[in-house]
């Protein structure tokens, strides 16, 4: 890993207005991407990982507003962009793939002329070397160059996909947001499309945001990964430290809330209670009420996010390692 | 005597055509396997394999093309007339994959069960019924039920909705389960309880399970016996144990690979395609043929059979003429060779 910062996220916060109130989605949260790296972000439905995969991009509309924080890629303050700049920056630097394929691709338009537009929009170039262009990301995601005049109703929901990351390519961007790519194909494309991530990642060079609900995938595959509940960030650490020495609760959670496919069979335990609401937070900790090794201080005062290890951050009051002292 | 048989069972639906060229589409063929009293199986696959249409079947709801269905020893396809549906149903239930669609939003909890009771039991008096909600309610673990009673389904969470949707499935005393991807809609520590509580309760009521899902872990955690079905049929069926560690069938290997398992030793590099199966035509052939790196000229042009090694079965010629302690015809190295279409 290089360790030149390419995504600065700063006390991030985000809020929806809604009926009762506002909506903390995203609060305070911090992390760095650095180039060619692999970031994953982690959580459970509402957790905010989305939002902030659209706040970087400044995607969010409507009830949403980004109410705090900095954003900076390449050292400038993404939040500070006029439109020009917005759009120089969007799909050129950074472009992001979403979940349903089938739902990002025009179905009356080729999937050529989808490729050209994302690149004649950017760049000056001639209907034909945009033409060029196209076949060229076609087959970068190892599809035959005939399918250019394809619609997208006469592709499988893998090929679609595949059609979005050529897409997401077509500028040479230096990061791309990947929003639970894979969550609705079958294993076997899932593989063969995380395995052609990574291989374009290496050519490339381009960094990763990887948001997805499914850890045991993201465990295999990132560098380092933020794990969020409620809105904030609760652990974040490399790969290795955190497969055996997760320090929130909440990850310990997590990783135990899978059952591991041939390992010892061993009966496992949820996470019992939901989610706080987030119009009306409770005062510390958000994952209080959840949580078995809970103490006092932990009702009354939110915990700091801080460094409990080697490139390791963690949100609890009393991390895994202390516990054993502490009680 | 088996809880539940399939015999050759074989569905086709009958897809919009012209007038005189009707396309069919076989959704399961040639399915045969069993049950055991108090056992789970899970049937795994990808999406479109015929998971769901097999549990559409066994609940009566499709009547097969072909073969039958036995549970407690009376065929389910032959069933006839209201009455005897009714009598059925009140022995074989189906938990939905959708916790969010299956629950009627419009009526609380309290009478979307009692109407489960009441229906299959029109002879109790409205305090035995109210007994036996509260009885539910607890066993699925929402206490106190009186609170719950009163709630409509919007005012629950997921993964209490599917306890009420398990609920109202166990309210008619069924001997037999059918659960169809019950928890892939439910964040993960929350799914994982609906799965222990599924499991208990299986315990508890002596429940037979047919366990449906795309998630092979999940599967599993739950279940006892293992078919995993590609394009309609079962390629490979055997104790669960036993086709996780050493599969037999290329498509099982192929699948057992490509699930992400964080704490496994090594991850292998495979190479596979992706084009689907042959569901129309209807001609005799292995159903994983065009995908398989293993395919010889007979896979296109024959059915393979069933090959049997104890408790396990798998469809597929490598096995012909195979002894048992041989072992797998195939190893994961099959899908390092060919590069994909």
């Amino acid at each position: 890993m290089e360790n030149e910062c390419l995504l600065e996220v700063k006390n991030l916060s985000v809020e929806y207005t809604a009926e009762r109130g506002q909506l903390k989605a995203v609060s305070q949260v911090n992390f760095n991407i650095y180039r060619g790296e692999f970031f994953g972000l982690a959580g459970e439905s509402g957790c905010g990982k989305s939002t902030i995969a659209f706040a970087i991009l400044r995607l969010l509309k409507g009830a949403a507003a980004i109410t705090g924080g900095e954003i900076n890629f390449g050292g400038k303050n993404v939040l500070c962009f006029g439109n020009e700049e917005l759009r120089l920056f969007r799909w050129a630097k950074t472009s992001m793939v979403l979940q349903s394929a089938m739902n990002n691709l025009n179905p009356v338009v080729t999937i050529g002329s989808q490729l050209m537009d994302a690149i004649t929009a950017h760049e000056p170039v001639t209907k034909k070397a945009a033409y060029n262009r196209a076949r060229e990301l076609l087959e970068l995601v190892n599809m035959d160059a005939s399918r250019l005049d394809s619609y997208p109703h006469e592709l499988s929901g893998g090929m679609r996909q595949r059609v979005v990351i050529a897409m997401a390519m077509a500028l040479k961007p230096e990061l791309i947001v990947f929003d639970e790519p894979t969550t609705a194909l079958d294993v076997v494309v899932q593989y063969n499309i995380i395995r052609k991530i990574l291989e374009l990642k290496e050519t490339m060079g381009f960094s990763i945001l990887f948001i997805t609900h499914d850890l045991p995938l993201m465990l295999n595959m990132c560098d380092r990964i933020g794990i969020m509940y409620a809105g904030k960030m609760a652990e974040l650490s490399p790969v290795e430290t955190l497969r055996t020495g997760a320090m929130h609760p909440y990850t310990d959670g997590l990783l135990h809330a899978f059952p591991s496919l041939q390992g010892e069979k061993v009966r496992l335990s949820g996470i019992p209670g939901s989610v706080p609401d987030l119009i009306t937070p409770p005062e510390g900790c958000l994952f209080y009420e959840r949580c078995a090794w809970r103490r006092e201080v932990c009702a009354k005062e939110p915990p700091a996010f801080s460094v409990v290890g080697k490139l390791h951050w963690c949100a609890c009051h009393y991390p895994m390692m202390e516990r054993g002292n502490a009680l | 005597m088996s809880k539940i048989v399939f015999a050759d069972v074989s569905k086709i639906f009958v897809l919009k055509g012209s007038l005189f060229r009707k396309q069919k589409l076989h959704a399961v063929s040639g399915v045969s396997m069993k049950i055991e009293e108090g056992h789970t199986l899970a049937v795994v696959g990808e999406s479109g394999c015929g998971k769901t249409t097999l549990a559409r079947l066994l609940m009566g709801l499709h009547r097969p093309d072909g073969g039958s269905i036995l549970v407690d020893g009376e065929n389910v396809g032959a069933l006839k007339g209201k009455e005897a549906l009714r009598h059925f149903r009140s022995n074989v239930q189906m938990i939905f994959q959708d916790p969010f669609a299956s629950l009627n939003p419009a009526h609380d909890v309290g009478s979307i069960l009692t109407r489960a009771v009441t229906l299959h039991h029109p002879e109790l008096k409205s305090i035995q019924v109210r007994q036996q909600v509260a009885d539910l309610l607890t066993l699925v673990g929402l206490t106190p039920p009186a609170d719950f009673m009163r709630k409509h389904p919007a005012q629950l969470s997921g993964g209490q909705r599917q306890r009420i949707g398990i609920a109202r499935a166990l309210a008619v005393k069924p001997s037999v389960i059918v659960a169809d991807e019950p928890t892939s809609m439910l964040d993960v520590s929350i799914g994982i309880d609906i799965m222990n509580l599924l499991i208990d309760l299986k315990q508890k009521q002596k429940l037979t399970m047919m366990y449906i899902t795309h998630n092979l872990a999940s599967a599993r955690y739950m279940a006892d016996e293992m078919a995993v079905f590609y394009a309609g049929t079962c390629v490979e069926y055997g104790d669960i144990d036993e086709v996780v560690n050493v599969p037999y069938h290329p498509y099982t290997v192929l699948l057992l690979n490509s699930t992400p398992e964080p704490f496994r030793s090594e991850a292998a590099e495979i190479e596979a395609s992706e084009e689907g199966a042959d569901l129309i035509s209807g001609k005799p052939q292995c159903m994983f043929c065009r995908r398989c790196p293993a395919a010889v000229d007979r896979c296109f042009s024959d059915f393979p059979p069933d090959y049997t090694y104890g408790t396990r079965r798998v469809r597929c010629f490598l096995y012909e003429g195979r002894e048992e302690d041989q072992g797998p015809a195939v190893e994961v190295d099959i899908y390092r060779r060919k590069s994909y279409v």
